[in-house]
């Protein structure tokens, strides 16, 4: 048995319903990249394995590989989870919706960029320690910065980072009007845009370029409230176009996130502090 | 393999969740060694329950009549409601025979991973509903899971405007009756201690 069986430490990051009481749980594992098991009984009452397959718990893991044949498709080649031991948990996440929105939105980048059968203890390490910032904050408020900049550093680990301090194509300083290049990957000041005619591309404020700027540094050096909430919203979403350009799929957590900061307006209905259709939209150069 | 309406059956059975290819050809094989009647009672029952059973307007239950059995009972307490996820959860509730009030079903749990927010529960029917009806108590009984506590969170801040003097509890949790400690999962156990009571 201990040839078909392994130990791994992860993360689960999105559990579905299998039978009556099962779950297929996908995990981000530092060993093996990504996993899908199966959480025998997990659903059952009592189990052993139930608090620790919800999302957002990191266990030591031990796995058993099935048996299959050769023709079996990839994704019905499950495992069996059959022993786990929690290490750490995130219960602060579920204290409000745009905590949870946050958690899932890095849950799901991370899912993307994941690779099976490979170690990726980087991403791995990333992502817990952007949840635990995340968890750590105080306030909803706090959380948008922190998701965005948990964004831009998991971008960076899969090579997409874009570039925010300069012009892509000069890299010279960036005054008056600046752009953002979803498909060239950074900021165009206007003098390039004109030259290099770069495909779609966008408008950036003078506070999300400010938020932009501030997103290589390991900590955001920045108080939470120097910015608009606006500005974070407009580099979350600029960063989630580079994102969508390389990965041709779309972030669904990111449609709740405007409505977890609306603002009231004066007829009292709840409407989103920055929607989507902002400022100067993608316009063809 | 089979004939072709033996095959049309399996392959229908086959749809329905946990009923797999096996499942699906001794059910088919059970039903067509059935006597004519029941199978016409079989499919009559299917047809019935498809045309006549609705969500019913009040309480997102499942119900043929609008508004359902529990919402018209006079046996029920109006001021005491219970909100759960799915109408599984009410039929769980409803076995323990403890339960007397209402219920508000809310048709899922907020899940922004799978792209469900606020507007594709049923919560702001929730709220009119109390503002409406001002009961005094509202119990959650909702699954302790993360987007379960983000649902009840949600509801909570959706409610406190129109009902400031609402009682809003939750089912406690932690250790299943029954159930060995040493062998209590650390999540659950470390609920179970958050929620402690007095002895």
């Amino acid at each position: 048995m201990s040839g078909r069986t392994y130990r791994v430490t992860g993360i689960n990051l999105k559990g579905i319903p299998l039978g009556e009481a099962d779950r297929i749980v996908t995990i981000l594992t530092r060993e093996r990249g990504l996993i899908r098991a199966v959480a025998k009984g997990s659903r059952k009452q009592p189990s052993k394995l139930g608090g620790r397959m919800e999302p957002f718990v990191v266990n030591d893991l031990l796995i058993v590989q099935g048996r299959w044949s050769a023709q079996t498709e990839t994704s019905q080649r499950l495992q069996r989870i059959v022993q786990a031991e929690t290490l750490q948990t995130f219960p602060r996440l579920s204290r409000s919706l745009a905590h949870l929105t946050a958690a899932q939105y890095l849950a799901e980048v991370a899912l993307l960029l994941a690779l099976p059968d490979q170690a990726q203890e980087e991403l791995f390490v990333v992502l817990v320690e952007h949840l635990e910032r995340i968890e750590r904050a105080a306030s909803e408020r706090a959380v948008l910065p922190l998701l965005t900049h948990g964004l831009y550093h998991l971008l960076a680990l899969a090579g997409f980072a874009p570039q925010v301090n300069a012009c892509y194509f000069c890299q010279g300083e960036l005054v008056d009007s600046v752009f953002f290049s979803p498909q060239w990957g950074g900021l165009v000041c206007d003098p390039c845009r004109v030259a290099q005619r770069p495909g779609p591309i966008a408008w950036v404020s003078a506070s999300a370029l400010c938020a932009l700027g501030s997103l290589p540094n390991s900590t955001l050096p920045l108080p939470e409230d120097s910015l608009p909430l606006a500005a974070w919203l407009e580099a979350e979403r600029l960063l989630r176009r580079v994102l969508e350009h390389h990965t041709d799929r779309e972030i669904r957590s990111a449609e709740l996130l405007a409505s977890c900061y609306a603002v009231p307006t004066a007829n009292g209905q709840g409407s989103p502090a920055f929607p989507e259709g902002h400022s100067k939209e993608w316009a063809s150069a | 393999m089979y004939t072709r309406p033996l095959a049309r059956l399996i392959e229908e059975l086959q749809r329905l969740p946990g009923i797999g290819s096996k499942t699906a050809q001794r059910l088919a094989l059970h039903l067509i060694n059935r006597p004519a009647g029941e199978i016409e009672a079989l499919a009559k029952a299917l047809l019935e329950a498809k045309q006549t059973v609705r969500h019913c307007s009040i309480c997102f239950n499942w119900s043929a009549e609008d508004p359902c059995e529990i919402c018209r009972s006079p046996q029920r307490d109006p001021s005491l409601w219970c909100v759960v996820a799915d109408v599984k959860d009410l039929m769980a509730m409803e076995r323990t025979r403890e339960f007397k009030g209402l219920y508000h079903v809310l048709g899922g749990l907020i899940s922004p991973m799978n792209g469900i927010g606020v507007d594709q529960l049923h919560i702001r029917e929730l709220v009119a509903r109390v503002a409406r009806e001002k009961p005094q108590e509202l119990i959650f009984a909702i699954s302790p899971s993360v987007e379960g506590e983000v649902t009840m969170h949600v509801v909570k801040d959706y409610l406190k405007p129109v009902a400031p003097t609402l009682r809003m509890t939750r089912l406690a949790f932690g250790l299943p009756m029954g159930s060995e400690l040493e062998y209590a999962d650390e999540v659950t156990l470390a609920r179970a201690l958050e929620a402690r009571q007095e002895l």
